[in-house]
């Protein structure tokens, strides 16, 4: 590694856009004052915490450097990292949910079946937001390739391909194998097949949050007009909502079935308790993982909002 | 609770604030970041890190306070802006108000001046 490498990687921690204005002068300054000695471990915990509060801030977590269009643009990225914590846990409250209804009595079926609906059609909406934002946003990624600048988001997006595609090639090999197999031995009878099934949720994982982050590389250098970002801010608002439905109606189910049918909730992959079963316990932290992130992210678009009113004002 | 003074929300009345450190530095004259490094440790015995110091140059040149100048041989200059000059002034003088403050209420202005120097001849008593 040379030494350029090695100041270059020691700013690893901090935002490509921070680090393509002040990357060379912090090298710079960090050859100035190291030379060829070790950089000491106290200089770079520092350089990795602020790098990582750089980075916080290019986001839109906190920080009052962004102006209100970029705002409202991190804000709705915020909203969509929130909503990819929210499909990782809603498959897997789908998955560890099949069946559910057969377990309940029928007296007692009404709420649950109206939560887990609430569930469904909220997590179905969400999606055809995401959808749409996506196309709202294409032409100004066409834009983009046609101004010549694929190679700043190339490596986010080939990453994304990449992941995307084993993640397919995984999903049709692990439906082929799984047809070969009887119910029970696909639903946890056979540890094997639990083993590769935990491992395909894994791929999805990855190339989910792949794809999340080469769109959020994507919309960071796309130019969208404001009526866009508007449209698109009111979007993200809408999903963040959606996910307080998918969640409040998750617990609603959970808390019935742990009721009525604590023996559904015991059955299973990693189900060891009647009441907190692991992949549920895992699926409403995750949730409220993305929610607390989807939250941030909608006050950061309201707060766009009142900052263009108060420029407007002034 | 609200703040009272009209300092920019980032710089505050600390002596040692590296926004202050970095401004005062800048009123000398342009600086790149190894020179600034040098003359902040130099007035004030404060060592700024890379880290902090890029983070705190950041700020100022989003807020307007200072100013890049073209990089020479892979080092960008800064200057001070009007706008920074002024934020400094109003951050000094608060630090002066809060220094006259403590010194009245600890009793050290009237000592200073029955030695007969001001506040300053604090520095060289026992």
């Amino acid at each position: 590694m040379s030494e350029r490498d090695r100041f270059e990687h020691l700013i690893r921690w901090y935002p490509a856009s921070w680090r393509a204005r002040y990357g060379e002068e912090l090298t710079t300054l960090l050859h100035d004052t190291h030379g060829t000695a070790k950089v000491p471990l106290g200089v770079q915990f520092s350089l990795a915490r602020r790098g990582s509060i750089e980075r916080a801030r290019a986001f839109g977590l906190f920080g009052n450097s962004l102006d209100g269009p970029n705002l409202t643009r991190a804000g709705s990225l915020l909203v969509l990292w929130g909503w990819a914590l929210f499909m990782v846990a809603g498959a897997m409250v789908a998955k560890f949910g099949e069946h559910w209804e057969s377990a309940v009595p029928a007296t007692h079926r009404s709420l649950p079946r109206v939560a887990f609906g609430v569930v469904q059609l909220a997590g179905g909406l969400g999606g055809f937001i995401v959808v749409i934002a996506a196309a709202i946003s294409l032409p100004g990624f066409l834009e983009l390739l046609r101004a010549g600048r694929w190679p700043e988001i190339r490596r986010p997006v080939l990453r994304s391909m990449a992941t995307g595609v084993i993640a397919s090639i995984a999903t049709v090999a692990i439906l082929i194998w799984s047809h070969h197999l009887s119910p029970h031995q696909r639903n946890g009878g056979f540890f094997f097949h639990g083993l590769i099934f935990v491992l395909w949720g894994l791929t999805i994982v990855i190339a989910l949050f792949m794809a999340t982050a080469a769109a959020a590389a994507v919309a960071h250098q796309t130019s969208l007009s404001r009526r866009v970002l508007r449209l698109l801010g009111t979007m993200a608002t809408a999903l963040t909502v959606l996910m307080l439905g998918v969640a409040v109606g998750t617990i609603i189910w959970w808390t019935v079935l742990a009721h009525y049918a604590p023996r559904f909730l015991g059955s299973g992959l990693l189900a060891t308790s009647n009441v907190l079963p692991l992949p549920l316990v895992a699926a409403v932290f995750l949730m409220f993982a993305g929610l607390t992130v989807a939250s941030v992210g909608t006050i950061r678009i309201a707060q766009s909002v009142a900052l263009k009113h108060s420029s407007l004002d002034g | 609770m609200a703040r009272r003074t009209a300092l920019p929300a980032h710089l505050s009345v600390r002596s040692n604030d590296p926004s202050v450190l970095i401004l005062t530095s800048l009123v000398s004259g342009s600086k790149h970041g190894w020179a600034l490094t040098k003359d902040i440790e130099e007035f004030s015995g404060v060592a700024l890190g890379p880290g902090t110091l890029y983070g705190a140059i950041t700020r100022l040149e989003e807020r307007g306070l200072i100013e890049p100048l073209p990089v020479e041989e892979r080092r960008r200059p800064y200057r001070i802006s009007a706008h920074g000059r002024a934020a400094l002034t109003e951050a000094i003088r608060e630090m002066r108000t809060l220094a006259d403050t403590g010194e009245q209420r600890l009793g050290l202005r009237t000592l200073a001046r029955s030695v007969g120097g001001g506040s300053r001849v604090l520095g060289s008593m026992p």
